[in-house]
């Protein structure tokens, strides 16, 4: 025969899994991060340049924020733009039902 | 019920509820008609050059979306369904200069990521390229969006 605190024990248990459960379908709290390498293209005028830079992702209440805190612009046609070898960084966020939309 | 029993339909439920979007591409060669009935509008597929890619899926909300392409940027985008959003507002720095701008944007899904494509708009602060144009692509990798959401 179960006692009482066996029970309770059970209980807590299944408690967990559900919570567990719940808050992996529902992904990172919010202002949880992950950053990775990123190439990306950036043009000014007519001049395309390539920037390759850690890009910092967080999950904000709104959406994703993207934040790109540095990276150098480097011409992908020659002759080089005048921005080749300029510093760049961007920050911008993704509206959140673009990401319930895909993901 | 036995709980092996159970433990089988909850995870055969879980597997059916995050079963992805179904996306069907038409290779050349392909019968490349449909049927789309249903309520609501389905734009015209126009056909313009060579080498045309079609691309039609039904979103996990069961709808129907499409997309054309002719380059082999599109044909990457294995997944790929119609973009969303009109405009996006961000701040970049160039060469040590902050600057705002509002672009047109683009959300495409694509086999390896988000691909955001931001037209080019003006740049507006005080640096030397106010009133210049900027754009921005970039694809954000699926793993940095589902490792958060």
């Amino acid at each position: 025969m179960r006692t009482p605190r066996c029970s309770c024990f059970g209980l807590c248990l299944c408690l967990c899994l559900c919570l567990g459960a719940a808050s992996l379908a529902a992904g990172a709290p919010v202002g949880s991060q992950t950053s990775q390498l990123n190439t990306f293209s950036v043009n000014v005028d007519d001049f395309a340049y390539r920037v390759n830079a850690t890009a910092m992702y967080t999950r904000t209440a709104g959406g994703l924020g993207v934040s790109i805190p540095a990276g150098n612009m480097f011409s992908v046609v020659q002759p080089a733009g005048p921005q080749n070898n300029q510093a760049y960084s961007v920050f911008f966020t993704i509206p959140q039902d673009v990401i319930d939309r895909f993901f | 019920m036995k709980p092996r029993t159970f433990a089988c339909i909850i995870l055969l439920a879980a597997a059916l509820g995050a079963a992805p979007a179904r996306s069907q591409v038409f290779t050349s060669g392909d019968d490349a008609s449909f049927d789309a009935t249903g309520t609501g509008a389905f734009g015209p597929l126009a056909v313009a050059g060579t080498n045309n890619l079609f691309l039609l899926t039904v979103t996990s909300t069961g709808n129907l979306s499409a997309q054309t392409g002719t380059s082999a940027t599109t044909t990457a985008a294995a997944t790929a369904s119609a973009g969303t959003g009109a405009t996006l507002a961000i701040t970049p720095s160039i060469a040590g200069f902050s600057y705002q701008s509002v672009n047109g944007v683009t959300y495409t899904k694509t086999a390896t990521g988000l691909l955001v494509v931001l037209s080019p708009a003006a740049l507006t602060g005080s640096g030397p390229l106010a009133g210049h144009t900027g754009g921005l692509t970039i694809e954000i990798p699926n793993a940095s969006i589902t490792q958060l959401f």
